[in-house]
């Protein structure tokens, strides 16, 4: 019986190396993945050393309602006669803000909501994923439009609404991964050790969660960036604050395509693009990285194909 | 004369709340432009066709809310006088009227051997059946009309020729109201006037709508599309157009760039940001001082809830005020067509605004002191503590003010109260709910708001939104004292003219000492045509008026 337990074990153990250094093979196997992070990280940085480097103000006039790009100003200005290369700098700053502080919300919603579900199972699965459920068939736009509209326009409510509809999609996955992780044998040999709920899952599930965890973060990033985008777009947000969204947003409300002042729209769309393909490329590496079965043959045309909605391989649709 | 809360600092710039819907128009507009089975330029050529951002709400003037309906009400229903391009008032329908030197007693000589659009008689007994009509039921279904009639006692025709009006009192602005109505065809309404007269509510006058006036109503798409055509049987002189195509677009960009292609011969409300790229296109820009401001508006209702009571503070409206940066919303938001915001009656009506309220400078310091004064000190994150509560508001945004400049002025207003401890938080609603939103609780909930009034050169209507009366319909602030109400009266009735300014000087004074409406700006009323139409002249802040036939009377193509 302990021989076919412990030939049953490699399974875990193969997991476990592979995971250790996720990161690095993720960036080892997809060129792609250190261009993401690369832009990422180019953004960060942007965002923490902003202030020092932002050449004029993002809030005040410094010239003419759509200047177009010159030597004083590199990106032109935009329908407030503000120095648009400043406002995307300032705008990046609450942008990423909003991005990863909602995704810190969710993740911890998320992970906790598949944690639970996963390892309990019975009826706090059942009544955790009900509440996933609905949340999951509910459009994000429409209801966070609905709760924005609510709560008031502020950054603390758009980050909790991003927040509080980003993290059905995680918990699902984390759940899947900790119900496997649950019938492991060596959680039972703990169980059997004596090891309390708490421990077991502070100490053997939330690590082997960890990495997955991590790719759902980076990839919910750039929804949360996204939906940011889109709600400042549509006015929902404090339009006090300059964020990427906020700039679209006056822009598109000061008739800027007809008045041919691209320069108040395509730069900012370019680095909401660029943000989010970089999250993209980040997250799906390390996602391909552990899960195996995600990976793409050498030989396979699947290689730029869509990934299925539901399912893997053959029962795709 | 009272007139409709536009919902818009000009006409026609509150455009739904919708920007997600966007296609399908072009299609429906070339189809509906073609009169004749058989669609070629020459049956559109002498078409003139306009481009508006606020679409009709209602073809049913007791229903109807947004100017642009008003517009094209004026444009195929009769009105007894209407506005030249000088602001006197010239016939319409009647031809010519007396006072009684009592003053209660007017007498219309309308125009003979009118007719329908249906070939049914025009007379004054439908002027009669009209007035008779909302005066009837103005606390009712009509109440939205009963402003243009205020004061009438009876409306009757002893000829079909003559209309008299009795008012109980001497009323100051009787031509003024008149130019704001318009006379229905007794025999197709007379229908839905029975008993309580709900049905005048429900009737939705589908087009070909029976006209009285230059056009009549073709056809109507709602929120998208309408079509006038020349009204051969009218009774004025005939338009030189063959017809007139309105089309309503979601967003500015789109409709200016509909005027740049071609594919529109002029524009109602243009953003100030499009003025260079539409004079550099070639296109013919007019600009006009406006009857209209943009206001920020702070609750004024002495019963309001305890939690924002501060507000009624004569010291905090006034830190309020100053906090405001006119120069900087005019410069930036404005982009210099307007003019920094001081009385409630603008500038434009002449001789009604009273030129010694200038606009209050702005002077965050001063704000500041008086806010010291007030014993609201600062407290932590910068926001100044009032009666326990941090003075942090919000400010309703209806949607016709978030789209356009309105956002860049919040933005400017937000700036400049930060600066005096005060926090202003934005939140965006439709025009509905935000006039839902102000009159919630009797007027006891909302803080603030940012909104606008568009108006008539006749100054009783924006008097008017200030009475006790006008509570739950156009008040907005939910101020209501006996001796504004007085006052109003007074002027309303007021014969002599030179009266009645004085009396009117001393509302605004009064109005600008409560700082009940915080004037932000008057902003210019600009309109684009293409160069080969010409004579359209701008009519209390647009062609397209509420007031006057004479525009679309008077324009033809060049040549």
């Amino acid at each position: 019986m302990s021989v076919q337990i412990s030939k049953a074990s490699p399974s875990a153990e193969v997991v476990g190396p592979h995971r250790s250094g996720f990161l690095r093979t993720a960036l080892r196997e997809h060129k792609a993945a250190v261009a993401g992070l690369a832009v990422i990280v180019f953004f960060v940085v942007l965002s923490v050393i902003g202030p020092y480097i932002s050449p004029y103000s993002a809030t005040a006039q410094t010239c003419a309602v759509y200047a177009p790009p010159s030597a004083q100003h590199w990106l032109g200005c935009d329908d407030g006669g503000i120095d648009m290369l400043s406002e995307l700098i300032q705008g990046g700053r609450v942008s990423l803000l909003v991005g990863f502080a909602a995704t810190l919300i969710s993740m911890v919603i998320g992970g906790g909501f598949g944690i639970l579900s996963g390892y309990f199972g019975g009826w706090v699965d059942t009544s955790l994923m009900r509440i996933t459920d609905y949340l999951l068939v509910i459009p994000d736009l429409v209801l966070a439009m609905v709760i924005a509209e609510v709560w008031g326009a502020s950054l603390l409510h758009v980050i909790m609404v991003i927040g509080i509809l980003e993290w059905t999609s995680t918990a699902r996955i984390i759940r899947a991964e900790a119900m496997s992780i649950r019938e492991r044998v060596y959680i039972k040999r703990t169980r059997g050790l004596g090891a309390g709920n708490a421990r077991i899952i502070g100490r053997h599930i939330l690590p082997q969660v960890g990495p997955l965890l991590v790719a759902n973060t980076v990839l919910t990033v750039a929804v949360a960036i996204y939906l940011e985008t889109a709600l400042a777009f549509l006015g929902l947000e404090d339009p006090g604050v300059t964020t990427w969204g906020t700039i679209l947003n006056n822009a598109f409300q000061r008739t800027a395509i007809s008045s041919g002042a691209w320069w108040a729209i395509v730069p900012d769309g370019f680095v909401i693009a660029a943000v989010i393909v970089g999250c993209f490329l980040l997250g799906q590496a390390i996602e391909d990285t552990l899960n195996p079965r995600l990976k793409v043959a050498h030989l396979s045309v699947r290689r730029w194909r869509l990934r299925p909605l539901i399912g893997r391989g053959e029962d795709a649709i | 004369m009272r007139l409709r809360r536009t919902f818009a600092p000009c006409p026609a710039r509150s455009r739904g709340p919708s920007r997600l819907r966007r296609s399908g128009v072009a299609v429906a507009v070339v189809m509906a432009l073609c009169f004749s089975a058989a669609c070629d330029s020459a049956a559109t050529r002498n078409v003139f066709r306009l481009g508006g951002t606020e679409p009709i709400d209602s073809m049913n003037p007791f229903v109807a809310v947004n100017s642009s309906s008003y517009s094209v009400f004026e444009n195929i229903y009769p009105s007894l006088v209407q506005v030249d391009p000088a602001l006197k008032t010239v016939p319409d329908f009647a031809g010519s009227w007396q006072m009684s030197p009592d003053g209660k007693t007017w007498t219309f000589h309308t125009k003979p051997g009118a007719k329908w659009s249906d070939g049914e008689p025009l007379t004054a007994a439908d002027a009669a059946w009209t007035f008779e009509t909302v005066i009837k039921h103005q606390e009712g279904p009509t109440g939205s009309l009963a402003g243009y009639v205020a004061y009438m006692e009876s409306a009757t025709a002893p000829d079909p020729n003559t209309l008299v009006l009795k008012y109980s009192r001497p009323v100051a602005n009787v031509l003024a109201q008149m130019s704001g109505i318009q006379i229905l065809p007794e025999h197709i309404w007379a229908r839905y006037a029975v008993g309580n007269g709900k049905g005048l509510l429900t009737f939705t006058n589908p087009a070909p709508v029976v006209s009285g006036g230059p056009f009549t109503l073709v056809k109507y798409a709602q929120g998208r599309i309408a079509l006038l055509k020349r009204n051969p049987r009218y009774y004025g002189p005939a338009p030189h157009i063959d017809g007139l195509g309105l089309q309503f677009f979601d967003t500015d960009d789109a409709m200016i760039t509909a005027l740049k292609s071609g594919r529109l011969d002029g524009v109602q409300s243009v953003a100030p940001t499009s003025v260079a790229t539409l004079k550099a296109a070639g296109l013919i820009v007019a600009s006009a001082a406006g009857a209209a401001f943009d206001d920020l508006i702070v609750n004024a209702n002495p019963k309001q809830a305890a939690d924002h009571r501060e507000l009624v503070n004569p010291l905090v409206r006034e830190a309020f005020d100053r906090a405001i940066d006119r120069n900087a919303i005019v410069k930036t938001a404005l982009l210099g067509f307007g003019r920094p915001g001081a009385s409630i009656i603008p500038p434009s009506t002449g001789h009604w605004s009273d030129p010694t309220i200038k606009p209050t400078p702005y002077d965050p310091a001063a704000a500041n002191r008086f806010l010291d004064e007030a014993g609201y000190r600062m407290g932590p994150n910068k926001i100044r503590i009032a009666n326990g509560h941090p003075m942090s508001y919000t400010v309703i945004m209806p949607a016709s003010i978030t789209n356009g400049y309105g956002a860049r002025s919040f933005q400017i207003i937000q700036a400049g109260f930060k600066k005096i401890g005060v926090q202003l938080v934005p939140k965006h609603m439709d025009v509905s709910a935000a006039n839902e939103a102000l009159f919630a609780k009797k007027y006891q909930s909302f803080e603030a708001a940012m909104w606008g009034f568009s108006l008539t050169t006749d100054p009783d209507g924006m008097l008017s939104y200030l009475t006790c009366r006008s509570r739950y319909s156009l008040n907005d602030t939910g101020y209501c004292t006996k001796s504004w109400d007085g006052l109003y009266a007074k002027q309303a009735t007021a014969m002599n003219p030179a009266v009645r300014q004085r009396i009117v000087y001393q509302m605004q004074q009064a109005a600008a000492r409560e700082h009940l409406y915080l004037v932000l700006d008057y902003p210019d009323s600009i309109e684009a045509h293409s160069p080969s139409w010409t004579d359209l002249p701008m009519i209390e802040g647009g062609s397209f008026s509420a007031t006057s036939k004479i525009p679309f009377q008077t324009v033809h193509r060049v040549g």
